[in-house]
């Protein structure tokens, strides 16, 4: 009996800590620098959304940084990113990764 | 006198005669009084009223509409700024937005470039989708980021195809009639074009291009032939701060009595200018309180003469009129 527990909370462990990982969503956020024309800054916008497993950007003019959402469970390689940045014209004055687990 | 001598005096004036004329030409005096702070509204935010990154800007008969490009929506307002309405929500289907940038209308229809979707949308002033015009790419009739668009009396659209580097001159249902402008390419030459964002149309159809980039104004008739360019020496992609340069000229308009205004967008001003390129008169300067501008995109005029401004960096709409 105690048996079947263990192995039933042991499989609900795993089981969690897949659906856990499964729902995560990457969060890339990236300082910019020169970003202060719209025009400018939606073209960055529009080769970032491009980039593969891109869910969604965000452009903060005022502060100069994007935030690149991917899409869940998936992995955005950062150089795509550097490149995105690159062929909009802008350079990238920082880039960190935060995993954001959904609920 | 020797030749010598001759050839000093004859050289000296010379350079004083260019000088002169170079003072004359590239820095000009305000020929007009100016114009003077009337009212603002808007503020940061996306509830009505409020705004996020506003860009392009319309006044017609009692209405001012604005293209809310970070909130992906268009606000109307009455000329006092009272809130009216909205309509659009980000998406790439019909009646929705995804970055509307500069605005225009014509025979009662708004006319919208939309930066993201890579189309003109076209919409009744209460909000009902038309159609849309364009679509993603470089080829005839496509589009790659349009900044801004002009509507001919004949239904004729000109675009400017900001990541394209032309003015597509487009029939009233998108069919391709020519181009301005080297695909791709982009120069300081005459009929180049460095990043256009925006398009108006003078009382005659000729066609007034921001060419925002190449800190200039470039005008061309219809059927394409360049008329002439404006902004610093030359117009040769030389910002500067002076009146007549620009750094960044990203909106342009004419009023009702022909005469051109530019938003000069790092320069924090409004530019008047005639149809032919002379300066006549600046306003603005950088900051956020009243009549103060910072980094605008875009200018109107309503039939009287009164100019309304898309204060970008400020969240808000400011109006002024002419000091008589």
């Amino acid at each position: 009996m105690l048996r079947d527990v263990i192995k039933v909370m042991v499989v609900m462990a795993v089981v969690s800590l897949i659906a856990g990982s499964a729902m995560a969503q990457t969060k890339h956020v990236i300082g910019v620098d020169g970003m202060s024309c719209p025009f400018c800054a939606y073209g960055l916008e529009k080769k970032l959304k491009k980039v593969k497993d891109v869910e969604s950007v965000t452009i903060d003019l005022n502060e100069g940084e994007v935030v690149v959402i991917a899409k869940a469970g998936a992995t955005i390689k950062e150089e795509s990113l550097r490149k995105a940045v690159h062929d909009a014209g802008f350079t990238v004055s920082s880039l960190k990764q935060i995993e954001d687990r959904s609920e | 006198m020797t030749y010598r001598n001759r050839y000093l005096i004859g050289a000296v004036i010379l350079l004083a005669s260019i000088g002169w004329i170079s003072l004359w030409l590239w820095f000009p005096a305000p020929k007009e009084p100016g114009y003077r702070f009337m009212n603002a509204w808007g503020s940061p935010g996306n509830t009505p009223g409020e705004f996020h990154e506003p860009i392009g800007i319309a006044v017609v008969h009692d209405k001012v509409f604005v293209s809310d490009a970070g909130n992906n929506r268009i606000q109307v307002f009455d000329k006092n700024g009272g809130f009216l309405r909205q309509f659009g929500r980000g998406g790439s289907g019909v009646g929705e937005l995804d970055r509307p940038m500069h605005i225009v209308v014509h025979n009662e229809k708004l006319y919208v470039a939309e930066y993201l979707n890579d189309r003109v949308q076209i919409f009744t002033f209460d909000g009902e989708s038309l159609g849309v015009v364009g679509s993603s790419g470089s080829g005839s009739g496509q589009l790659d980021a349009p900044g801004g668009v002009a509507v001919a009396a004949d239904g004729r659209l000109y675009v400017a195809d900001f990541y394209n580097h032309r003015v597509q001159f487009l029939s009233p249902g998108g069919e391709f009639i020519r181009q301005v402008g080297t695909t791709g390419d982009k120069g300081i030459r005459a009929g180049l074009f460095n990043y256009p964002t925006d398009v108006a149309l003078l009382p005659n159809g000729d066609v007034v291009i921001a060419d925002a980039y190449n800190d200039r104004i470039q005008v061309f008739s219809p059927d394409g032939t360049f008329l002439r360019k404006w902004g610093g020496p030359l117009a040769t992609n030389i910002p500067g701060r002076y009146h007549g340069w620009f750094r960044t000229a990203t909106g342009v308009a004419v009023g009702p009595d022909g005469n051109v205004f530019v938003a000069d967008f790092y320069n924090h001003r409004i530019q008047k200018f005639t149809s032919k390129g002379q300066f006549l008169v600046a306003f603005g300067s950088q900051g956020n309180g009243p009549g103060q501008l910072e980094r605008p995109t875009d200018v109107a005029l309503d039939d009287e003469g009164k100019v309304f401004v898309v204060d970008f960096g400020n969240n808000r709409i400011q109006e002024f009129a002419p000091i008589r």
